[in-house]
């Protein structure tokens, strides 16, 4: 079982998430923008962070810089779940230091599949 | 109609700029009042997307919190089974579900470009006369289905 942060400005999406992966035995902390998810992350430690890219006050590029540059999430896996899927993204998502980008919609079996995979490298 | 008073005629020589403008202005109203018509409509769009979207994912969680009191209750019987079985089908139904999160997206993004192009409509023209041509902006969303997205892993 993993702890994981799911960030996502969109209600509906955090509950899919937090619903399949709470489903494979995994506990979901919810956060709803960048902002959020850094302040959350004060005080909770988590295995992955699951985050979308295209939120009001923080984006999920810009948190995944924040989060680089911090000793205690350096190496935690953040994963991009978003609707953006051009090459131009993916490459400043890997560039920013993201473990993975993943497109919307998810499919729930291949979502808790990656997050073993993530978690197991 | 006077052939010189057409919406969108050149204005004729020696007339000026104001009279140019109003040309102008005379062709763009009804142009500006069907983007705004459109803007109110997807608007109303957004306003029920999330009504039923909200709604939906209330029943959503209130049958998943039932199946988890189910299969407590009934732990180590038949039912117990059918309610596993029941949160797998659900759990199928959560790509379709996002399709809320996709097309509010969608509908936010075309809401700005009509905004901003309703806007423009009802500017002054520049020093030119004319003002700069608006840049589109990339919609957030590229998918036209909802079948399950790509993965990479970097």
């Amino acid at each position: 079982m993993a702890a994981i942060l799911a960030v996502d400005d969109s209600a509906s999406i955090r509950q899919m998430v937090s619903f399949t992966l709470r489903s494979a035995g995994h506990e979901v902390i919810e956060a709803i923008d960048g902002q959020d998810a850094v302040d959350k992350l004060r005080y909770n430690a988590v295995d992955v962070i699951l985050t979308d890219q295209n939120m009001p006050r923080m984006d999920g590029l810009t948190l995944v810089r924040i989060l680089r540059a911090r000793e205690d999430c350096r190496n935690v896996p953040i994963l991009i779940l978003t609707t953006e899927s051009s090459d131009e993204m993916k490459a400043m998502g890997r560039e920013a230091g993201a473990t993975g980008w993943l497109v919307k919609p998810f499919d729930p079996e291949r979502l808790i599949n990656v997050i073993d995979t993530v978690m197991s490298r | 109609m006077h052939s010189d008073d057409r919406p969108g005629k050149p204005a004729a020589a020696g007339r000026g700029t104001t009279a140019a403008r109003e040309l102008s202005s005379g062709a763009e109203r009804p142009v500006r009042a069907g983007i705004l018509a459109a803007v109110a409509d997807l608007e109303r769009l957004l306003q029920l997307l999330d009504q039923a979207g909200g709604d939906l994912m209330d029943r959503f969680s209130g049958f998943d919190q039932l199946l988890g009191e189910i299969s407590r209750d009934a732990a180590q019987t038949p039912l117990a089974r059918h309610a596993e079985a029941l949160r797998a089908e659900l759990l199928g139904a959560t790509t379709a579900m996002q399709f809320q999160d996709m097309s509010t997206q969608l509908v936010e993004h075309a809401l700005s470009e009509l905004r901003t192009l309703a806007q423009r409509l009802g500017d002054e023209p520049g020093p030119q006369g004319r003002s700069e041509a608006p840049r589109v902006r990339r919609s957030p969303v590229s998918q036209s289905g909802i079948g399950a997205g790509s993965i990479d892993l970097f």
